[in-house]
C-alpha cells in the first residue's frame, strides 16, 4: 500500500528526515507555552517555584482557580465577554450575511456601493475620530460599543458575497417561478445551502469577539464592562516592575503570584482551544483566503 | 421634446430600481451602517485643525490651522514614536515577512500528508490567541520570580535578568513573538497559491535533472511570486501601523523610548491625556503616510511588471 506511483514518495532522503525533525521542533516550541500555562495553573506555588520546565504536574490542585473565582475580579469581564461573544456573533453573522446577499446581485448603483465598501478597508478615520463619534452616540462605556461598530465585517462580507454569487442561479429561478419572494429565497434556500460558509464565518467572528481587546482599552473605562483580555492585561501589567511576587498588596494594586496569573491566562484561552478543532477544519478548503482577491 | 427624451432613461432607471426594491432592502441597512461607522468618523478628523474642547460641540471649536501639526513635528515624543514605528516595522518586514513564505515552501516539501496536516493545525494555533495572552506567557517565562528563563540562567550560575525591561532587547522580543504567533498562519495564503501550481511542472523539472532545491526555487517560489508581491504591497502599506495590542501589552516604562509607537502615542495623548486635537493630528499624519506608502508600492510593483493590487 505504501508503494504509490507518485514519484515524490519514492524514497525518503536525509533532507526529508531533517525537515520532519525541524517541524517537530517547531511544534514543540508552539505547543509548550500553552502546556506550560496549563500545568503551571494546576500545581501549587511551591511546586511551581521548584520546577523549571513544567512537563507534568506531580500533584494537581485547583487552588489557583479557586482563588481567582473567590477574588471575583474576573466575574464581570467574563460575563461581558460571554455576552458580547454570543450576542455579537449572532448579530454580526446575520447582518454581514444579509448585506452580502444583496451585494451578490446586480442592480443600479451596485458598483458604487461595492467600491465604497472596499475603500473603507483602506481608509480608516482612526482612533480619536471614532472616539468622538462613539461619544456622540453614547457608546462610550456601553456594552454595545463592542457589537454595533462590528455589525458588518467587510472581509467576511466579501467572502460570503463570493459564495452567494457562485450559487446556482437555476435554483433561485425555480423558486421564483414557484412564487417565492427574495426573502423566501434567502431564508429558505440560500442560507440553508450555505451553512458551511456561514459556520466558518461564525466561528472566526466568535473568536474575534472573544479576543476583543483594543475596543475595551480605547473606549471603555468602566471596569465592569471591560473584556476578559483587557482584564488579563490589567492584571499582568500590575506587576510590570516585578517588585513583589507574593499574594498581597503593594500600594493600591493587588499583586498576584505567577500561578494565579497562569490560571487567569488559561481561563482566557480555553474557549479558543475548545472551538479550534472546528475552526481548523475549514482551513484546507481555502474558503477564508482566495475570496479577497476575487 | 427634450424633457421626454430626458425622462426616458430616468424612467427606465426608476423602473429598474423599483424592480430591485427587495434587493435594496438587503443592502440599504448595510449602507447605513457603513455610512455611520466607517464614513461619518472621517468628518471628525477635522478636529486636528481645530482647538477641540471636550465640553463644546465640534462646530463651536475655533479653527487652529496647522498649529497641532507644528507642535507634533517639533515634539520629541512624536519623533521617537515615528522612528520606533518605522524601525519595528522595518525589522518585521525583514524577518516576519519572508518567514511564512519559507515555512510554506518547507511545508510543501513534507512527504506524509497526515504529518503535514497535524503540523499545519498546530502551527496555525497561536494566531487565534490574543496578544495579551502571549504577553502574559512571556511575562511568566521571563519573570524574575520563578520564570523559566531566569531559572535556566540560575542553573548556569547567572544572575536573574529582566528581559522585558531591557531597551536593547525590546524590539527583538517584538519581532520574535510576532514570528512565533503569525508565521504559521501567514503560510496559509502561500500554501493555497502553491496548490494551484501544476504538478506536471515538478515532474518535468525532475526529468530534466533539476534537484529539489532547484525545483523549490524555480517552480514553487516562481509560482507564488504574484501572491508574494500582493502581500508585500499590503505589508509595506501597513508600515505605519504599530500593532497596538502587541506593543501596548508588552510595553513598560523602562522600554518606552524604544517601544512607543504611533498607535500607543496617539492613544496616550488622545484618550489618556485628553489632547484630542493633538493626537488626531498624529493620527492623520499616520494615515496619510500609510496611504502614500500603499499606493507608491503598488505603483512600483506595476512599474517592475507585476500585477499589483488596484
Amino acid at each position: 500500500m505504501a508503494k504509490t506511483n507518485n514519484h515524490f514518495r519514492r524514497r525518503l532522503t536525509a533532507f526529508d528526515i531533517l525537515l520532519m525533525v525541524f517541524f517537530c521542533l517547531l511544534m514543540v516550541i508552539t505547543v509548550y507555552p500553552f502546556w506550560h500555562c496549563t500545568v503551571g495553573s494546576l500545581i501549587s506555588y511551591t511546586e511551581y517555584m521548584q520546577k523549571t520546565v513544567l512537563l507534568w504536574p506531580s500533584e494537581i490542585t485547583f487552588s489557583s482557580y479557586a482563588f481567582v473565582l473567590k477574588q471575583g475580579k474576573i466575574i464581570h469581564p467574563m460575563i461581558t465577554t460571554v455576552i458580547i461573544t454570543c450576542m455579537g456573533t449572532v448579530f454580526t453573522l446575520f447582518c454581514t450575511s444579509f448585506m452580502a446577499y444583496g451585494m451578490s446581485k446586480k442592480y443600479p448603483g451596485s458598483a458604487v456601493i461595492t467600491s465604497v465598501v472596499v475603500l473603507t478597508m483602506f481608509i480608516d478615520a482612526g482612533m480619536i475620530p471614532r472616539y468622538l463619534l462613539y461619544r456622540d452616540l453614547k457608546l462610550l462605556n456601553n456594552i454595545w460599543v463592542y457589537v454595533l461598530p462590528a455589525l458588518v465585517n467587510t472581509y467576511y462580507m466579501i467572502i460570503l458575497r463570493t459564495n452567494y454569487a457562485s450559487f446556482p442561479h437555476e435554483m433561485e429561478e425555480a423558486a421564483r417561478i414557484d412564487g417565492a419572494g427574495e426573502y423566501g429565497i434567502y431564508f429558505r434556500i440560500v442560507l440553508p445551502l450555505n451553512v458551511p460558509a456561514l459556520a466558518t464565518v461564525g466561528l472566526f467572528t466568535a473568536v474575534g469577539y472573544w479576543n476583543t481587546y483594543e475596543t475595551s482599552v480605547y473606549y471603555v473605562t468602566n471596569y465592569d464592562l471591560k473584556t476578559l483580555q483587557d482584564y488579563l492585561y490589567l492584571m499582568i501589567s500590575n506587576v510590570g516592575s516585578e517588585s513583589n511576587n507574593a499574594i498581597g498588596t503593594s500600594g493600591n494594586a493587588t499583586v498576584f503570584s505567577e500561578n494565579i496569573k497562569l490560571a487567569n491566562t488559561v481561563i482566557a484561552i480555553v474557549p479558543i482551544l475548545l472551538v479550534y478543532p472546528f475552526v481548523q477544519k475549514y482551513f484546507t478548503k481555502g474558503i477564508m483566503i482566495g475570496a479577497l482577491k476575487g | 421634446m427634450t424633457s421626454v427624451a430626458k425622462r426616458g432613461p430616468a424612467k427606465r432607471l426608476w423602473r429598474e430600481i423599483w424592480r430591485n426594491r427587495c434587493i435594496y432592502s438587503f443592502v440599504i441597512p448595510g449602507v447605513i451602517f457603513y455610512f455611520i461607522f466607517r464614513i461619518y468618523p472621517l468628518y471628525f478628523m477635522q478636529i486636528a485643525f481645530r482647538d477641540f474642547r471636550v465640553t463644546r460641540p465640534l462646530q463651536k471649536c475655533a479653527w487652529a490651522g496647522f498649529k497641532y501639526f507644528q507642535e507634533l513635528f517639533t515634539s520629541v515624543g512624536f519623533r521617537t514614536a515615528l522612528v520606533n514605528t518605522l524601525a519595528i516595522n522595518f525589522y518585521k518586514l525583514i524577518f516576519c515577512f519572508p518567514a511564512p513564505i519559507l515555512m510554506a515552501l518547507l511545508l510543501n516539501e513534507l512527504k506524509f500528508s497526515a504529518f503535514k496536516r497535524v503540523t499545519q493545525t498546530i502551527l496555525y494555533l497561536p494566531h487565534f490567541v490574543s496578544w495579551v495572552i502571549i504577553s502574559s506567557i512571556l511575562l511568566n517565562f521571563t519573570s524574575v520570580y520563578g520564570g523559566m528563563f531566569n531559572q535556566i540562567r540560575a542553573l548556569m550560575g547567572l544572575k536573574p535578568y529582566t528581559f522585558l525591561a531591557q531597551k536593547s532587547l525590546f524590539r527583538s522580543i517584538l519581532v520574535l513573538s510576532d514570528l512565533w504567533k503569525e508565521t504559521g498562519y501567514g503560510a496559509i495564503i502561500y500554501l493555497a497559491a502553491l496548490l494551484s501550481i501544476d504538478p506536471q511542472l515538478y515532474e518535468a523539472a525532475e526529468i530534466d535533472g533539476a534537484n529539489r532545491f532547484q525545483r523549490m526555487w524555480h517552480i514553487s517560489l516562481a509560482g507564488i511570486k504574484e501572491t508574494i508581491v500582493v502581500m508585500l504591497i499590503l505589508r509595506v502599506g501597513s508600515m505605519m501601523s504599530g500593532g497596538f495590542s502587541q506593543v501596548y501589552s508588552l510595553m513598560n516604562s523602562q522600554v518606552m523610548s524604544v517601544g512607543d509607537t504611533l498607535d500607543t502615542f496617539v492613544y496616550r495623548m488622545g484618550i489618556s491625556n485628553n489632547r484630542f486635537s493633538y493626537a488626531s493630528a498624529a493620527g492623520i499624519f499616520n494615515a496619510v503616510v500609510a496611504a502614500i506608502l500603499l499606493f507608491s508600492t503598488d505603483r512600483f510593483a506595476k512599474r517592475i511588471g507585476e500585477r499589483g493590487l488596484f
